[in-house]
């Protein structure tokens, strides 16, 4: 007697064990359901969140249209009949990262196109003429770069440069370590005939992270 | 019945112990492999052998760095540089504490942690990819490589400073006009190139020379020189004291020693001792602590157990081999409009241990010219210590 009730106790908490275990697993199945899906969405580049300190979308995005306004609300100085003419001649990329200044520069110019303020120097144009002199758009001295922008029939120039500072925590009793990725984008726009800076502008832009120092 | 059961765990625990030898030598044979057929020449054969790179495997950063070096040899500049940066890239990540990856080096050995590189190698990777670049005339990306070199440098935490990085960040700095930060990085060296003082301007002035230059006539220009002096097979003991550079028969100029990469090797680990040793400590005392235990259940378990763990106690001697030992640079005067030179690597007694003919590239206005090389001694053929642009 004594020991059926002891098997019947047994079962039940067996019945006991089984029920909290499907419902650990049923849980545990749920919430890591996502974990384990590939999944695609739409996001709107400029709204989409950071996932990193360094450079990414949205600093392209951002500095490329804030250039652009802020270039648009400067007027430059001499005004040619109709709309003048701008050649970019490169952003200098002065950062610790392999960024495509380039596509900042392309950016602000197709801003500054569709802000109706300039007229601009074909890009392929530019770069035919520079390899035809035997120059890479980043190898280009100030010099150089005056000369090809004269050549092209532009009377303005835009340049520019990126500059990075980066710091992190010093040595410590921590559990995450913090990084400051600071930079700088400067840009320029020359009068070609008279040689003089017209407009320039910055923008900075400062991110900290902060990153355990422990992980899987 | 006994025996037959002692027998089969004495199977077993050799099984174990093969296995997990097996399964850390894998990738070692690959990397032995690779690095005979690299100093054999065979640069496609490395390479094959090096891809691919398992992305969880522990030694895909020592993986990286070799093959980069291959490709660079092989003139793949695109793909070391590739190769480079994903190893950098690798690296980095590797600077968190992985529960999963690290926590077993407390057990096992160090050798099962993923390689991360030590210092110097990061920088030299940064280094060689700058060099990459500068051969393929993209000058703004060897730069973005040099702020590297200066930021791994200047936060350097106690490690050796290496000359040769320095010089080279200031050379991209120079030649991309920032005059400033190239003065600021010669500047940190001036004194420490044995032979020879370093300007603000990146001249190298010699303290000493037992080479009479001919003075040349017309325009002068200077001459750029980044040598790779590697290990030099079939040359005895004979250490390279420098290398000398010339237009046919006529000397222009030599080479001077900025880094010693086997010091800095023996400064890190000096460096790295203490640190090492505190661990080797704890890993003998949760050893022994594992065999008490399990003693008190089962004395033969306990026996297996420790031949296992001592057995798989080795030390980490994982290293980036294709580097070259020494690394020199040369910056001398030559006749305007010369691209092509003869280099002539001497020992102390001023043997002749290596020749070879290199060629040159213009920087930017073409009053300086850049070479890169690489010299091995007489075991290699002549083509192989040669890149091409």
């Amino acid at each position: 007697m004594k020991n059926d009730n002891t098997m019947l106790k047994g079962e039940g908490n067996m019945k006991k064990l089984a029920t909290i275990a499907v419902i650990v697993l049923t849980s545990i199945l749920m919430s890591g359901c996502a974990a384990f899906r590939y999944s695609v969405g739409e996001k709107d580049p400029g709204q989409a969140g950071t996932l990193t300190d360094t450079y990414d979308q949205k600093d392209l995005l951002n500095w490329g249209n804030q250039m652009a306004n802020a270039l648009s609300t400067s007027q430059l100085p001499v005004q040619t009949a109709g709309k003048p003419i701008l050649v970019a001649l490169g952003i200098e990329n002065r950062t610790m990262s392999h960024i495509d200044t380039r596509a900042i520069s392309d950016t602000i110019t197709s801003a500054l196109l569709n802000n109706g303020k300039v007229q601009l120097v074909n890009a392929d144009v530019r770069d035919r003429l520079l390899k035809e002199q035997g120059y890479q758009m980043q190898n280009c001295t100030a010099e150089t770069r005056v000369n090809i922008g004269r050549q092209l029939g532009a009377r303005y120039m835009l340049t520019g440069s990126l500059v990075e500072i980066t710091s992190e925590s010093g040595k410590e009793v921590r559990v995450s370590k913090k990084r400051d990725v600071y930079y700088q984008l400067s840009v320029n726009i020359t009068d070609l005939e008279t040689g003089l800076v017209s407009v320039n502008k910055q923008i900075d832009r400062l991110r900290r992270s902060s990153s355990p120092i422990i992980g899987w | 019945m006994k025996l037959r059961n002692i027998e089969s765990r004495q199977m077993a625990q050799i099984g174990i112990i093969s296995i997990a030898l097996l399964s850390a030598g894998c990738t070692s044979m690959r990397l032995e492999t690779a690095r005979n057929q690299y100093t054999s020449g065979e640069y496609d054969k490395a390479i094959e052998e090096l891809t691919p790179i398992p992305k969880d495997n522990t030694d895909r950063v020592l993986f990286l760095m070799e093959r980069g070096m291959v490709k660079q040899m092989a003139s793949d500049y695109r793909g070391s540089i590739q190769d480079w940066l994903d190893a950098a890239k690798a690296a980095e990540a590797l600077d968190l504490y992985s529960l999963t990856g690290d926590t077993p080096s407390l057990l096992i050995n160090d050798r099962v942690m993923p390689f991360r590189g030590a210092p110097y190698e990061r920088i030299l990777m940064r280094t060689y990819t700058a060099q990459s670049y500068m051969a393929l005339k993209e000058w703004e990306d060897a730069a973005v490589e040099a702020r590297n070199i200066v930021y791994m440098l200047e936060n350097r935490d106690g490690f050796p400073d290496d000359p040769y990085s320095r010089y080279l960040a200031g050379l991209s700095f120079e030649i991309n006009g920032d005059s400033e930060s190239a003065t600021f990085q010669y500047r940190q060296i001036s004194n420490t190139v044995y032979g020879a003082v370093i300007q603000d301007t990146g001249t190298i002035l010699p303290l000493t020379s037992r080479i009479t230059c001919n003075k040349t006539s017309g325009r002068q220009n200077e001459l750029v020189c980044l040598i790779g002096l590697a290990i030099l097979q079939n040359a005895g003991d004979a250490e390279p004291s420098h290398v000398e550079i010339y237009d046919g028969n006529r000397i222009l100029g030599q080479s001077h020693m900025f880094t010693d990469i086997g010091l800095l090797a023996e400064a890190t680990r000096a460096k790295l001792e203490l640190r090492r040793g505190a661990k080797s400590l704890l890993r003998i005392a949760l050893k022994e602590w594992l065999i008490h235990e399990m003693v008190k259940k089962d004395k033969e378990a306990a026996a297996v157990l420790s031949v296992l763990l001592y057995g798989l106690e080795m030390e980490d001697i994982r290293r980036w081999e294709t580097l070259p030992r020494w690394l020199h640079i040369a910056r001398i005067q030559i006749p305007a409009g010369l691209k092509r030179f003869r280099l002539v690597a001497r020992d102390n007694n001023g043997q002749i241990i290596d020749e070879q003919l290199i060629d040159s590239i213009a920087i930017k206005d073409d009053n300086i010219r850049l070479a890169i090389c690489r010299m091995q001694g007489p075991g290699f053929k002549e083509r192989n210590g040669k890149m091409k642009f």
